[in-house]
């Protein structure tokens, strides 16, 4: 151990470090506590990222004998990562508050939960990967289950970690089969012995368990159950943590796993997981149309997403990738600006249901055309971030030789579109419930408008950032 | 100068696009205020437009306005735009059309900053189809065109109830919107699959249309994408049998967006096929020229007899626009200059026509609130301009000499009869068939004895007029002076024609 390794080491060691005085400050100042720790999560994660861009920024190396990987890979979704937490710092202010949610353990068990998230990123061996993912569920299990007196967040809590428990146990599995096989916990090792060795029933029993575990974790479909369940339940801002900042984590891990380390066996995984992706997007996106919850069809919709996601994943190509990364950063923008726009709904509705929104376009028409703009992006329609990147993960599909699964993703976007337009249709037609007009704070208008100038910036001029992930998957997946 | 005409292109699709996004910080009760910053936007748009047409009748070369800027080169996505004889013609119909919607729409009631912001955004995603050369911006804008399709219809729409035959405005709105976009599925792949097999035959990625004709798609990848384009495409042209979201969706949408979409929108459909679908694979589309021209017929006879059928004044423009789109479709399939020249020149003259029809109605619903053709009668005492104004569009649309709809619909009968004297035979029945229908309309709903209940309408105002005024003035000067148009249109058609004919 040098005092190198920990010096790129010290963004998760702040934010850790941060964690801790959230806690310290709860606990000795517990009056200080509603809005103030709130503000302090968000700037404290803004000044580390900004030193973490300073420090990481054309890094390129390995840390700890090779245990944790520094390079612009990792270093793009740290900054992602820390970016969405802020995000959802800033979005909780208020909901925390309608919640009677203690806020010291909300926002400390939030930047525990990115550590795990950071550390998951940059993780070169089995073993590191494994505890991230534990370290960022069981923040994510204590973050569901928050909500104390709201019955709905205690269920879904309890289906979360028994769910979660039994995914981590197949991932754990398939991984102790990896090592058997290999020999090894260091995924450069586990490349070299997968393209030597020819008995391919293990290594397809090793990378089922391990493909079942993390389409547990991301929703993959049929591993889903849990999620509609779980979206619903968890506070809204945990909803968002959830389905973005988790997400893009596993499928940056995940996307190293499969386009580095299992790579030789490619021909084993590409197939199921071509068919497992085409299933994921147009099942999760049928769901979708019968919900009347908008976080149970933000949920369904998410599971779409993670098929189209896939796709990148199947490409197995730096095309491929660069559109994955791309299309992960274009959603986080567009999610974010819909589960904060639906924050400020729910402040004042204090209701999930889509038929509560009805006129909202009357009541708070910022808010109503941030939806309707997130809609459209997720939905994949132009102007906003979901066509550009859309197009672009769409394309590196058809470049490896697989247009069908472009053409059944293409065909799914427009199945969301129906229910998505239902939601915009009773925003913008149907005649308000109440006239009251809907407030919201300052904080959450600007950072709603912000997010809405990323999704279009994303969508209209994606050149900059794509330089950027194109630099990145250069330097660690395929160089 | 030079800077204007670097820039012109650009500046036609941002004015309305970027111009949008200012509406957003309007007040939402202020319709006149409102109005005028479309119309000036409009206006401009107007002037740019016959800018351009004049340019391209002077003989003067159309390259000067070409512009491109890099976009995304690692998928070799450049904003390439450029105008052509034909385009320059369509770039003032939607000028023209877009013009005369807004002065149209005088009686909003909701959001008037919220109508012409999406409003304006279709039209700057029409500019865009028209100008692009590239096809990941011509999707792009194919695609902006559409999305605010929904909201325009859903919100400010109205819908058709008889008792025996309800059409709510949000069926229609969620049925064209979705039919569009699954047409726009095809659309995609088909670009996805040019854009790779492009990229394999020429070693380097590229969206623009202009070097991907030298790509050499062979024969096999030619004949099974083409149908991609023609019907994904053909969905927003109204081919049959994908035509139902369009009289549906026209019914149910305020005039101004009713003149606009069927009057430019689903043009976008048939220059689609031309641009993409039969510039890129014109195997292909010899191939399935047979095919494409059936349907084409059967959408000239299906929409002029269910035309006939119908109780709906809105609907039998609707039909009609079906049958129309019928012979533009027609004049594609046909595969020669004579088509193709007459195909473009229908586009124009039926754009004209039917935002005339639909301005026409819209003034007639917005007095009488009812569209029943059992009820309206004998309107022309009461409104003798509306009928005669409605007289004019019904005899451009039955082809009457000395009006746009004949010189058009004649050129493509001469295309029709060199590559298929029968289906050339056939298109003239579904032109009787129109003029029966058209005739009937007019003698019904404008002349005959006066009922009683429509004692107290009132006819056109002179401010209401001038809309009308200008789309009845394009009619009959294309009709009596159609060489201006056609040579500028002609002057473009050759590229598609070597295309074609090299094969």
């Amino acid at each position: 151990m040098n005092t190198e390794s920990i010096r790129l080491l010290s963004p998760e060691l702040l934010i850790a470090s941060l964690a801790i005085v959230v806690f310290s400050i709860d606990l000795f100042k517990p009056s200080k506590s509603s809005d103030f720790l709130g503000r302090l999560t968000s700037l404290g994660v803004f000044i580390i990222m900004i030193f973490s861009l300073w420090l990481l920024s054309g890094k390129e190396t390995e840390i700890f004998e090779g245990i944790l990987a520094i390079n612009s890979y990792t270093t793009f979704f740290k900054i992602l990562l820390m970016a969405i937490v802020i995000g959802i710092s800033l979005i909780s202010i208020t909901y925390t508050k309608s919640y009677n949610i203690n806020t010291g353990e909300y926002y400390a068990i939030i930047l525990l939960s990115l550590v795990g998230m950071m550390l998951l990123v940059s993780a070169r061996e089995l073993i590191t990967a494994y505890i991230s993912i534990e370290l960022m569920s069981f923040s994510l299990y204590v973050l569901v289950a928050i909500a104390k007196k709201d019955l709905k967040s205690n269920e879904a809590a309890i289906k979360y970690i028994l769910l979660g428990a039994f995914s981590s146990g197949l991932l754990l599995y398939g991984l102790v089969l990896i090592y058997g096989i290999s020999g090894t916990t260091s995924f450069s090792g586990i490349e070299t012995a997968l393209s030597s060795i020819d008995s391919n029933l293990r290594i397809l029993l090793a990378l089922s368990m391990i493909g079942a575990g993390f389409g547990f974790k991301l929703a993959i479909i049929p591993f889903h159950m849990w999620a509609p369940d779980v979206y619903e339940g968890a506070p809204l801002p945990i909803t968002a943590l959830i389905a973005i900042g988790s997400k893009i984590a596993i499928f940056a891990l995940v996307l190293t796993l499969f386009s580095q380390t299992f790579l030789p066996k490619i021909e084993l995984w590409k197939p199921t997981i071509s068919i497992i992706a085409a299933i994921t997007m147009v099942s999760g996106n049928i769901l979708a149309i019968v919900q009347s919850n908008i976080k149970r069809m933000l949920a369904y919709s998410s599971i779409g997403q993670s098929g189209y996601m896939l796709m990148g994943i199947i490409c197995a190509s730096s095309l491929g990738s660069s559109g994955l990364i791309l299309h992960m950063t274009g959603y986080a923008a567009t999610s974010m600006l819909v589960f904060s726009s639906i924050i400020i709904i729910h402040n004042n509705v204090l209701s999930d249901q889509i038929q509560d929104y009805a006129g909202i376009a009357k009541r708070n028409p910022l808010a109503a055309i941030c939806i309707t703009a997130s809609l459209f992006s997720l939905a994949g329609l132009p102007f906003f971030a979901g066509f550009t990147t859309k197009f672009y993960l769409f394309a590196a599909t058809a470049k490896e030789d697989m247009l069908w699964l472009a053409g059944i993703a293409a065909t799914a976007s427009v199945i969301s579109l129906y229910y998505y337009l239902r939601v915009i249709k009773e925003m913008y037609v149907s005649d308000p419930i109440s006239s009251t007009k809907i407030y919201t704070t300052k904080t959450l208008s600007t950072f709603v408008l912000i997010m809405l100038a990323a999704t279009i910036f994303i969508g209209l001029y994606p050149e900059p950032i794509v330089d950027i992930i194109d630099t990145a998957v250069a330097s660690y997946i395929f160089n | 100068m030079e800077f204007l005409d670097n820039n012109i292109l650009l500046l036609i699709i941002l004015l309305p696009s970027v111009g949008s996004l200012f509406l957003l910080f309007f007040k939402d009760n202020d319709p006149i205020y409102t109005r005028n910053y479309a119309m000036v936007i409009a206006f401009i748009g107007l002037i740019l437009g016959i800018y351009l047409f004049s340019v391209a009748l002077s003989d003067k070369t159309l390259e000067v306005f070409s512009t491109s800027i890099a976009w995304l080169p690692s998928l070799g996505i450049n904003l390439n735009l450029s105008v052509s004889g034909p385009t320059s013609t369509l770039v003032l119909l939607n000028a023209v059309i877009f013009f005369s919607s807004v002065l149209v729409s005088r009686n909003l009631e909701i959001r008037p900053n919220h109508f012409f912001f999406w409003l304006m955004l279709l039209v700057g995603g029409v500019y865009g189809v028209f100008l692009s050369q590239d096809l990941f911006f011509f999707f792009f804008f194919y695609e902006l065109a559409v999305v605010p399709m929904y909201l325009l219809i859903a919100v400010w729409g109205s819908s058709s109830d008889f008792v025996s035959f309800i059409r709510t405005k949000e069926y229609g709105a969620m049925k064209l919107t979705l039919y569009l976009v699954a047409g726009s599925i095809l659309v995609w792949v088909g670009i996805l699959a040019l854009w790779v097999e492009g990229a394999e035959n020429l070693g380097k990625f590229t969206m623009d249309m202009n070097i991907l004709i030298n790509a050499n798609y062979d024969r096999d990848f030619q004949l099974i994408f083409f149908p991609f384009f023609m019907i994904g495409f053909g969905i927003l042209a109204g081919l049959w049998p994908f035509h139902t979201w369009s009289p549906d969706g026209h019914v149910a949408a305020p005039t101004a967006v009713s003149m606009l979409h069927a009057g430019v929108l689903m043009k976008l459909g048939a220059f689609g096929i031309l641009q993409i679908g039969i510039l890129l694979l014109p195997e292909g589309a010899i191939y399935w020229a047979p095919l494409f021209m059936g349907l084409g017929i059967v959408n000239v006879l299906y929409g002029s007899v269910s035309a006939l059928a119908q109780q709906d004044l809105k609907y039998v423009i609707g039909y009609s626009s079906v049958s129309h789109m019928g012979y533009v479709l027609l004049g594609l399939a046909a595969l020669n200059p004579t088509g193709f020249n007459g195909a473009i020149l229908q586009m124009v003259s039926h754009g004209i026509m039917t935002a005339l029809f639909f301005a026409l109605v819209g003034f007639i619903y917005g007095q009488t609130h009812t569209r029943d053709i059992q009820v309206l009668e004998g309107l022309a005492k009461r409104m003798p301009l509306a009928a005669g104004f409605f007289t004019v569009a019904g005899l451009t649309s039955l082809g009457l000499p000395g009006l746009s709809g004949f010189v058009a619909e004649l050129l493509i009968f001469i295309g029709l009869f060199q590559s298929s004297p029968l289906i050339a035979i056939l298109a003239i029945i579904g032109a009787a068939i129109t003029a029966i229908y058209i005739l009937r309309l007019v003698s019904k709903v404008f002349f005959g004895p006066v009922d009683v209940q429509w004692e107290n309408l009132r006819d056109f105002s002179k401010i209401e007029t001038l809309p009308i005024l200008i789309l009845t003035l394009c009619i009959v000067v294309i009709g009596l002076f159609p060489w201006p148009m056609m040579t500028v249109i002609n002057s473009g058609i050759e590229q598609f024609i070597i295309r074609v004919s090299g094969v």
